[in-house]
């Protein structure tokens, strides 16, 4: 059974006239991988809005359609009980931060103080998450004074620690230089392996596409293109409906015109190489 | 400092190695607040006096005089002088000793004088000293571990993290406004018209950055409904230390009824 | 008890920190009102009274770290706090002239508070600008009582009403998407429609 399932979800934000969602149906299953994707204000944000049941709970609005975690109606959801599965994680690194701690190792242990975990293992599971996230340098800074792209690893890393069996995480590497989103996407990539569920909302398509179990496509509020991510970055269309498509398509795209046919298309870097080698023998 | 050491500090209950300075919190506001509002009740100026004095004895073995003195100087120099020479100069009396237009000074109105401010500055003192040897977010765990909700420690705490970040961030504005031209000194309607752009934008950025900071909390599990552990404690209380609280809490009230059986006499 | 506005613990050390910043601004700039109780008005009218009374309390309890006796005064911002769920209640804060009045009332209400408490513990002393007025008219012969409530009315009436039109426009200026999140979303919001 799926683990989220969204049946014609259309939402509106309060005082709003156009809905921010329209008509979305899609099902997530345990342990996969889904990257969205899409033009901005186009409703992936709303998404993960939704995911984590802060709409309609949170942002009030109206809600049509129904939308099931865990089988339980979001609706009815209890949204507190739900911030202990759902870990979620978002652009702006300065709100992350709680302002109360004055070490980033005692920032991390927040969210592992208010699920009840026991002093030892809190301690424990702050170091080897610093390992993890390369913050070792920072643990025993103060948080309030670190830069924009520190805060948002410690943001990152703090929810994390918290190990619950799904992340929705909105561009969480709009601060970092392309070293650091390399390793953000390489700790996700691990999380995915440990069997977590997660949903990544990115600008950055190449990495998404080597990355991604499957890919949803969102324009205006619709979900325009949604499954495995090898069929829905080969189609070319979504490029005129705002969606970036990685790099390695468009080549192909190009090579296309110049009469060089590929097996299927490429989406990830390696699969271009490899095929591009198979053609050139 | 390793991280390793620096994570095993979490482990034991954190101690100062200083008697006044380990004191529960709350048990150190509890003795010195009695002791501040002891003074109310003893109608001798002298106790007043002695009290601050003590006052400063308990600062310097909590090794805090020099964070003490910073602070109540000014609460010295306001009320301990200037205070003082208003009430003595207005206050009536008539054993005169000193009379020039308004402003008369007799014994009397020197003894209410020191009366007074025996009792403000051994009050005074005793919530300073209170705030220059406790730490906020020891005292925020003291109160959680009296059954407080934690939303009041984060209150409290975030109070004092977001008066910086805000102070910062006027202090950012009004840079910016004096590059664009806007004077923020020179007279008092300059000065008046610098304060609503630097104080409009502060108040604005930081009410719609409420939204995001409540969502990023609640993913911290902030409202889950679980029982918080804590990485930082304090020790445990010892049974003398409570004796000496209900010592000195039955003292107050001592001598609060001495007072009132005197008045109805 | 209903479970507490999520929005509403989180603007509650924005209102402490507006209250203290806007004081601290008043003081840089060297102006002669206080301007420290923005932080109350907003918080009470748009989150209600126990939210307003927790920023007033809060705020002079910061505020008594440096100056204790600013505790004997805790009673008045309290009263703001309630003064200000009325205000947004009965629609005071539409326009500039109710603004005005609103000021005018305040002034009133929080002299009338203050000064007993000046006059009579503290000899007409509080430690502001407010304290060289009244010790020049006890010096021209006027007794403690109409001195200290002549200069706690003219400064007081100064600083309220600039507090208040300050207050008018950022209530004014806050975006109606936040505000229909918070408990007095209905004094502030046309056509709110209730869930």
């Amino acid at each position: 059974m799926a683990f989220i399932e969204l049946n014609d979800v259309t939402y509106t934000y309060p005082l709003m006239k156009e809905a921010a969602l329209k008509n979305i149906s899609y099902k997530f299953e345990k342990g996969k991988f889904y990257g969205v994707i899409g033009e901005n204000a186009g409703g992936k944000t709303t998404l993960c809005n939704l995911l984590r049941g802060l709409v309609p709970h949170f942002y009030k609005g109206k809600l049509k359609g129904s939308a099931t975690i865990n089988g339980e109606d979001i609706k009815t959801i209890d949204v507190d009980k739900l911030s202990t599965q759902i870990g979620y994680i978002f652009q702006n690194p300065f709100t992350q931060i709680s302002g109360v701690k004055k070490s980033v190792f005692e920032e991390i242990a927040i969210g592992l103080e208010n699920l009840g975990v026991e002093k030892g293992e809190i301690i424990e599971r702050v170091l080897k998450i610093a390992k993890l996230v390369n913050i070792e340098s920072l643990l025993q800074k103060n948080p309030n004074e670190l830069s924009g792209g520190q805060r948002q690893r410690v943001a990152f890393a703090s929810v994390i620690a918290m190990d619950t069996d799904t992340f929705v995480i909105d561009e969480p590497t709009s601060q970092l230089d392309p070293d650091g989103t390399e390793a953000i996407f390489e700790i996700i990539h691990t999380l995915k392996e440990q069997g977590k569920t997660i949903v990544l909302v990115e600008h950055k398509v190449d990495l998404l596409a080597e990355y991604a179990d499957e890919m949803l496509v969102m324009n205006k509020g619709n979900l325009i293109a949604g499954g495995p991510t090898k069929e829905v970055l080969s189609d070319l269309s979504l490029l005129e409906k705002g969606a970036m498509l990685p790099h390695t398509v468009l080549f192909n795209h190009e090579l296309k015109l110049k009469g060089v046919e590929l097996e299927h298309v490429p989406v990830t870097k390696e699969d271009c190489i490899s095929q591009l080698k198979l053609r050139m023998k | 400092m390793d991280n390793i050491t620096f994570a095993n500090q979490f482990l034991n209950p954190r101690k100062y190695g200083n008697i006044i300075l380990d004191l529960n919190p709350i048990n150190r506001l509890n003795i010195f607040v009695a002791l501040g509002i002891s003074t109310f009740f003893v109608n001798n100026y002298w106790y007043g006096f002695a009290l601050v004095l003590l006052f400063f004895v308990i600062a310097a073995v909590a090794g805090r005089l020099k964070r003490y003195f910073s602070v109540y100087w000014k609460v010295l120099l306001l009320f301990g002088l200037f205070l003082f020479v208003i009430k003595a100069a207005f206050s009536p009396g008539e054993h005169m000793i000193f009379q020039l237009a308004g402003i008369h000074i007799s014994t009397e109105s020197i003894n209410s004088a020191l009366s007074l401010i025996s009792k403000v500055l051994s009050f005074s003192g005793a919530i300073v000293l209170f705030v220059q040897t406790t730490e906020w977010e020891d005292f925020t765990y003291a109160l959680e571990h009296a059954g407080v909700p934690h939303v009041v420690s984060f209150v409290v705490l975030s109070s004092f993290q977001t008066i910086s970040d805000l102070g910062k961030s006027a202090q950012v504005i009004m840079e910016s406004q004096k590059a664009r031209g806007i004077e923020t000194d020179g007279n008092l309607v300059k000065r008046a018209k610098a304060y609503i752009p630097v104080m409009g934008p502060l108040v604005l950025n930081a009410i719609s950055s409420v939204e995001e900071k409540s969502i990023a909390m609640d993913a911290r599990a902030f409202s889950a409904p679980v029982a918080h552990t804590h990485l930082m404690e304090l020790p445990e209380v010892t049974k003398s230390e409570k004796a000496f609280v209900v010592f000195i809490d039955l003292l107050l009230l001592a001598t609060i009824i001495g007072r009132i059986v005197i008045w109805l006499l | 008890m209903k479970q507490w506005n999520k929005l509403t613990i989180f603007l509650l050390p924005i209102g402490i920190a507006v209250n203290v910043v806007g004081g601290q601004l008043a003081i840089m700039l060297k102006l002669p009102v206080y301007l420290d109780c923005i932080g109350t008005f907003i918080v009470g009218s748009l989150c209600g009274i126990v939210p307003g009374l927790i920023v007033a309390v809060l705020t002079q309890i910061l505020n008594s770290i440096t100056l204790p006796t600013n505790l004997l005064y805790i009673e008045i911002g309290m009263l703001f706090a309630v003064l200000a769920h009325f205000f947004a209640k009965y629609e005071r804060f539409k326009t500039i002239p109710r603004t005005i009045l609103n000021g005018i009332l305040v002034a009133c209400v929080s002299c009338c508070l203050a000064v007993p408490t000046t006059a009579f513990l503290l000899g007409g002393f509080v430690g502001t600008g407010a304290s060289a007025i009244v010790t020049a008219l006890m010096a021209a012969g006027w007794s403690v009582l109409p001195a200290t409530f002549v200069s706690e009315l003219v400064t007081e009436m100064m600083d309220k009403v600039i507090c208040m039109i300050i207050i008018f426009f950022i209530l004014k200026s806050i975006p109606e998407r936040l505000i229909v999140k918070l408990p007095n979303a209905k004094f502030f919001v046309k056509d709110l429609e209730e869930e």
